[in-house]
């Protein structure tokens, strides 16, 4: 990313189905990574389904310790960033296919 | 009371049973997997937790692979409507359930499939040296196997059927409705293709509880096609576990039960509660045994069976028996057929029926003492 790109603040942790977030929830907890379940934001999915949301600092150790647990079901990270400007809160989002 | 129809579903319950399905229905409420607020997530979690507690009981890794259904006979009804094909030729045995027997007696007529029934002694026990002869010259492409009968308790060799079965490369379902919960049931160890269970008998849940396993690889077709919450954007079934199989609200109530089950059963050990109820059914053998004009169904030995047990007496009426158990000395037992006509059929109890014993974990042995009395009483009145 450049320089002048905001740096992203939040990972969207987002499944296939619920029993994978909390599967998933479950191995981010015992690892000791902070997560929340929250809604999937409109901008990915229409989904009604939930979503880990999590601090982008962690991005690496969250790929480590799912891959330990031999987490192999497919899902999507998801870089969302903070961006407010005059017209108030915005945010962008990337997908990382895992 | 002594309720000794634990066959039909199991009673009395924990008491911690009753008291997580009031918890969900008045603190939690919502329906899982649906909407993102904290009681669905609640509810999901609740889930969640239930399908680890069935796959730890069974010793599986991967509790993903479980799917709920209201009970064995709807997982049944998946299992055999999902994966039998037109013209397939299935094998089954003679001990089993009509929720077995009804699915294929459709298929029969509407997939033309050809089904070959493997009989079994008055004792229920199997030739494994047929089993294999057919297995060798018949293309069999599925085998559904009932694990432990409902009448007489026996149960089905799995660890010399299945390998054989595995061979010849034929499909396995297992019919785990009277197995699962106290019996040892190990899939990782057993691994057969589908093994579906119930949740209101050995696993002490409410009815309205049951499900399957799935070996991965596996894909039955999903019976029933609907909302899952999951991919909502598609009016197409989801094609990942559980989801696939799991269309429409699922019964969170129950399954907050089921949970309440399970642990029970892990707090206590399920191999002591095995051990107390194989007690209670060797001492009904045993005392029934020696009681003139009575014929017990059970199995050759101890370690062959559960302790379900069935009996008739000569020239006496099955309803009757059932009818003055239950009116002059407050016992609970089911008499007939119990939804088993091949079964009955095999061990030469058709189509009479026979009254069917089935303690659980609850009975006492003092209990078991005043059933053979009872029962003794009855025998000895027959021939006035």
């Amino acid at each position: 990313m450049s320089k002048n790109e905001p740096v992203p603040t939040k990972l969207y942790l987002v499944f296939h189905s619920i029993h994978n977030v909390m599967l998933a929830e479950e191995i981010l907890l015992q690892a000791g990574i902070p997560n929340k379940m929250v809604p999937v934001p409109r901008e990915i999915s229409s989904d009604c389904g939930m979503s880990l949301t999590c601090a982008a600092a962690d991005f690496a150790d969250i790929k480590t310790c799912l891959k330990k647990a031999k987490f192999t079901t497919p899902f999507k990270i998801y870089n969302f960033v903070d961006d407010r400007n005059e017209r108030g809160f915005k945010s962008r989002a990337s997908a990382y296919d895992d | 009371m002594i309720y000794l129809d634990n066959a039909a579903t199991s009673f009395p319950k924990p008491k911690a049973v009753a008291a997580a399905m009031l918890d969900y229905l008045e603190n939690i409420g919502a329906s899982p997997g649906r909407s993102g607020h904290r009681p669905a997530a609640k509810a999901g979690r609740l889930l969640f937790q239930t399908r680890k507690a069935v796959a730890e009981l069974f010793n599986l890794d991967d509790p993903g692979r479980i799917i709920f259904t209201e009970n064995a006979t709807a997982a049944l009804n998946l299992a055999l409507f999902g994966l039998i094909r037109s013209g397939d030729r299935i094998l089954t045995t003679g001990m089993e359930h009509n929720s077995v027997m009804r699915p294929l007696r459709h298929l029969e007529k509407l997939r033309r499939i050809k089904i070959d029934i493997l009989p079994g002694t008055a004792t229920s026990h199997y030739d494994l040296e047929t089993m294999a002869e057919w297995c060798a010259t018949r293309r069999y492409r599925l085998a559904v196997i009932n694990h432990a009968s409902n009448i007489t308790g026996t149960l089905a060799p799995l660890p010399r059927m299945l390998p054989i079965l595995r061979q010849y490369d034929i499909l396995t379902v297992i019919d785990g409705a009277q197995s699962a919960g106290s019996c040892p049931v190990d899939l990782q160890v057993l691994a057969p293709d589908i093994f579906c269970f119930t949740g209101h008998k050995s696993l002490f849940g409410p009815p309205g509880t049951g499900g399957l396993y799935i070996k991965p690889g596996i894909e039955p077709r999903p019976l029933c096609y609907g909302g899952t919450g999951s991919r909502s954007e598609t009016e197409f079934q989801p094609d990942f576990l559980p989801d696939c199989y799991e269309s429409g609200t699922p019964n969170s109530v129950g399954l907050a039960g089921l949970k309440a089950g399970l642990e029970f059963i892990k707090e206590t050990g399920r191999a002591n509660i095995f051990a107390h109820e194989q007690k209670l059914g060797a001492f009904l053998r045993q005392h029934l045994n020696k009681i003139p004009g009575l014929t017990l169904f059970a199995p050759r030995s101890e370690d062959e069976g559960l302790a379900v047990t069935s009996f008739t007496i000569k020239s006496l009426d099955c309803a009757e028996i059932g009818y003055r158990l239950d009116r002059d000395f407050g016992i609970m037992t089911r008499v007939g057929l119990h939804c088993a006509p091949r079964a009955h059929q095999n061990i030469d109890t058709f189509p009479t029926g026979t009254v069917r014993l089935a303690p659980g974990f609850f009975n006492t042995e003092t209990e078991m003492e005043k059933v053979v009395a009872a029962i003794s009483k009855i025998a000895a009145e027959q021939d006035k």
